[in-house]
């Protein structure tokens, strides 16, 4: 056993009661300790499955709103639906976001039916709390009224990202930054 | 990882710290009944004269602790050092049979025992009494035993009865200190009966990972080589508690009933 005696209190007691214990121990290096459930690490086998995006923030505001400002920079940005799901399987990743939204374009005198769609195939492993996916492919759609109005592929082999991962209350949240995601199990998916 | 205590042979287990409210009789209220839900033979022995192990077992269905609280003393452990003072050791009538299935339990319900029964007759029963636990072992998978947050004549009658120590704490200063003193009091009772009792593990219960300071804890704790277990803190324990149901019965798929099924399983059961 290897506490040494600090300065700090705790670490003082730790080391009388690492010398107490000194005689039962086991030996071997591995550490005996282990965290609660409601604290250990993902597993990769606990992404698996589909899961639905039930938020979605960037700097705190709703994610759509801020696409919209985005998307429609010199008119009004009108308030868009926003759908986005994950598939997990082993190794890869498909994500999948639909917007839809009644926007007025210049010149235009009623709201047409707009919609954006981006799927992208990634490949993802887990370390510790951190998930490093990496784009493959993907592409983005864009339709006014029905009709494709632009339809655009990603460039593949993106760079990898590393993102934060966590299980909070049942969800999982996920965060690039200023960007947080939660999602939770399809509902198809979801055990008793 | 040391060996489970089914694979050293340990029945009898005391669940001990000098600290109190760290989770003793928590711990001993779910991994009794969560023994005995997995099919083995369980005594429970309430070694604590506040009797709280005494009232949740108590309580009836539907009964709140509060209800059970008031019921009239019963049988159980002054009884049985009495009994074993009195020359015939009377098992058997201070057991209250079946708290829950493949479960008994020996009460403890006289609050005044430390008025009535001076340390001096209790250090005289320690001997008689472990000999008494030890034949009782012969009809039980386990013994566990809850002990009161002291060092008297009393805990040490327990300590040394028993195979091996199981010492729950808290992320918190005091706790730790509670936990040097409890070994140390391990170490003297082994000495004074002549064999060796093990601190088996530790569990610390009412994990909260916001804590800054848990950190601090792990960290030290993980150079530790006997088994070290965390127990959430968990509102299903508390409600669960308040309605003497187990957490088995209130939350079976809460975190808290994980932790203490991981301990059943890896710290109890598992052979290697």
């Amino acid at each position: 056993m290897n506490v040494k005696k600090g300065s700090n209190r705790l670490e003082q007691i730790a080391g009388n009661v690492s010398l107490a214990l000194g005689a039962q121990e086991g030996g071997g290096e591995e550490s005996a300790y282990e965290f609660s459930t409601a604290y250990r690490g993902m597993r990769p086998a606990d992404l698996l499955g589909e899961w639905e995006v039930v938020g979605h923030t960037w700097n705190g505001s709703p994610w759509s709103d801020v696409f919209a400002q985005s998307a429609f920079k010199d008119m009004e940005a009108p308030k868009l639906d926003y759908d986005a799901m994950y598939s997990f399987s082993v190794g890869n990743c498909v994500k999948r976001i639909r917007l839809t939204g009644s926007p007025i374009f210049p010149g235009a005198d009623a709201p047409c039916a707009w919609e954006y769609r981006m799927t992208t195939a990634l490949t993802w492993e887990l370390k510790n709390d951190e998930l490093i996916a990496k784009p493959l492919i993907g592409y983005q759609y864009t339709a006014i009224d029905g009709a494709p109005s632009q339809v655009r592929e990603l460039p593949g082999e993106g760079a990898s990202m590393t993102l934060k991962i966590r299980m909070d209350d049942g969800e999982l949240v996920i965060e690039d930054g200023s960007d947080i995601k939660r999602l939770r199990k399809a509902a198809h998916e979801q055990k008793n | 990882m040391g060996s489970s205590l089914k694979q050293k042979k340990m029945k009898i287990v005391t669940v001990a710290n000098q600290k109190g409210g760290v989770g003793k009789t928590s711990s001993i209220i779910q991994l009794a009944s969560g023994l005995a839900k997995r099919g083995e033979r369980v005594l429970a022995v309430d070694g604590d004269p506040q009797g709280n192990l005494s009232l949740f077992f108590g309580a009836a269905e539907g009964q709140t602790f509060g209800q059970a609280a008031g019921q009239a003393k019963t049988p159980g452990f002054h009884d049985l050092l009495a009994s074993i003072e009195n020359g015939k050791p009377s098992l058997k009538n201070s057991i209250k049979k079946s708290v829950r299935r493949r479960l008994d339990l020996i009460p403890f319900t006289d609050r005044d025992f430390r008025i009535n029964f001076a340390d001096d007759r209790i250090r005289n029963l320690k001997d008689p009494f472990a000999k008494v636990l030890s034949k009782a072992a012969d009809f039980y998978d386990w013994i566990l035993i809850d002990s009161s947050p002291s060092n008297s004549c009393l805990e040490r009658l327990l300590v040394e009865a028993s195979d091996a120590v199981i010492i729950p704490l808290e992320f918190q200063l005091f706790s730790v200190s509670g936990l040097e003193a409890s070994i140390q009091e391990v170490d003297a009772c082994s000495q004074e009966c002549g064999r060796g009792i093990e601190v088996h593990s530790l569990l610390f219960t009412k994990a909260e990972n916001r804590l800054n300071r848990v950190q601090d804890y792990r960290r030290v704790f993980s150079t530790f080589r006997i088994p070290i277990f965390e127990v959430c803190k968990s509102e299903y324990m508390s409600r669960s508690l308040e309605k003497s149901r187990t957490i088995w019965e209130c939350g079976p798929s809460s975190n808290a009933a994980k932790d203490y099924a991981r301990i059943i399983e890896k710290s109890f059961l598992e052979i290697v």
